[in-house]
């Protein structure tokens, strides 16, 4: 139903037409798991097709990026979902609030970026995990965090705390 | 003297490509990403000013494109970049230099060179932090051409 349809164009070539999407609620894009089981060449021309359904994603990469193509579909979600809930925090709790910039890492991930005063909050989104990276001062050893999180609110929130303070 | 060796005091130019979100503008000052110092090989290129007659135009591949700089002492002196066991203890620090590398077409080449070779992509984003803090410490040698809406 929701599968991908194959158009036949013109001199027996084939493009894979995505699905319509259906945003039902703040659960978003229910329909992204048929796109994850398909094979990798189909999961790029959708991840390319799909990149304009995500507006946060899509606001936040450089514009003309072939290596969005390359993303996982995963990875595009969890994307949006991340900046969506700490917007939405940043406006409950009135904290400061940027937008991110976003870059493509060597390994396919979604890059995040944002700078407060001398603090900067980097979080690398992966296909299977979040990692993050706060930087406050020159010295490494005392004035560089790392660590994993995952797509909580409490744990979104105290680390948005720490950048917007 | 040879040139093989990077001086302590030697200033590195690094590109910052126009288009690509290597920058961003925040109240006023530009920032460099993290981003910007990328490498497929995990070995960022720069290139001496020394030898390029202290000229940032040399790094430049595009008019549009910033130039950063780095002093190789200060890249020298990252000590902090630790591999982890699997448990998440600390097993080694990598030594991170500068180490000339010309190429055919640009004899003031060299790399950010880690050893050992970096084991996963954590050590290397640590260092992509470290490299974009220690630039934008400094003033721009070039501004990216900024865009107006």
């Amino acid at each position: 139903m929701n599968k991908p349809s194959i158009n036949r164009a013109k001199k027996q070539h084939y493009y894979v037409k995505p699905a319509p999407v259906r945003r039902v609620g703040n659960s978003q894009l229910l329909n992204i798991k048929p796109y994850l089981s398909e094979s990798n060449s189909q999961k790029n021309r959708i991840a390319g097709s799909l990149i304009s359904l995500f507006p946060e994603v899509e606001n936040c990469l450089p514009k003309f990026n072939n290596e969005i193509e390359n993303l996982d579909t995963r990875i595009i979600y969890k994307t949006n979902k991340l900046i969506k809930t700490l917007r939405l925090i940043a406006q409950k709790n009135k904290f400061w609030w940027y937008e991110p910039l976003g870059n493509i890492s060597i390994d396919k991930e979604i890059v995040l970026e944002w700078w407060n005063q001398k603090k900067k909050l980097s979080i690398y989104v992966c296909s299977n995990s979040i990692d993050f990276i706060k930087v406050w001062g020159a010295d490494m050893d005392n004035e560089m965090e790392d660590g994993a999180i995952y797509l909580d609110n409490n744990l979104l929130k105290s680390l948005w705390e720490w950048i917007a303070n | 003297m040879s040139n093989d060796f990077v001086e302590d005091d030697e200033v590195l130019y690094r590109c910052v490509f126009y288009g690509k979100n290597g920058y961003k503008i925040i109240e006023n000052s530009i920032k460099v990403s993290s981003q910007a110092f990328t490498d497929r090989n995990q070995r960022p290129s720069v290139d001496r000013a020394k030898l390029c007659n202290h000229d940032p135009r040399h790094t430049q591949k595009d008019p549009r494109d910033g130039v950063v700089s780095l002093v190789t002492k200060d890249v020298r002196l990252i000590d902090s970049i630790i591999q982890n066991d699997q448990k998440g203890n600390p097993e080694f620090s990598y030594k991170i230099d500068v180490i000339y590398r010309p190429l055919e077409d640009n004899h003031a080449h060299a790399q950010i060179e880690p050893s050992p070779e970096y084991r996963n992509a954590k050590p290397f984003r640590k260092l992509l932090e470290r490299l974009a803090y220690l630039a934008n410490q400094r003033e721009w040698d070039i501004e990216p051409l900024i865009e107006k809406l």
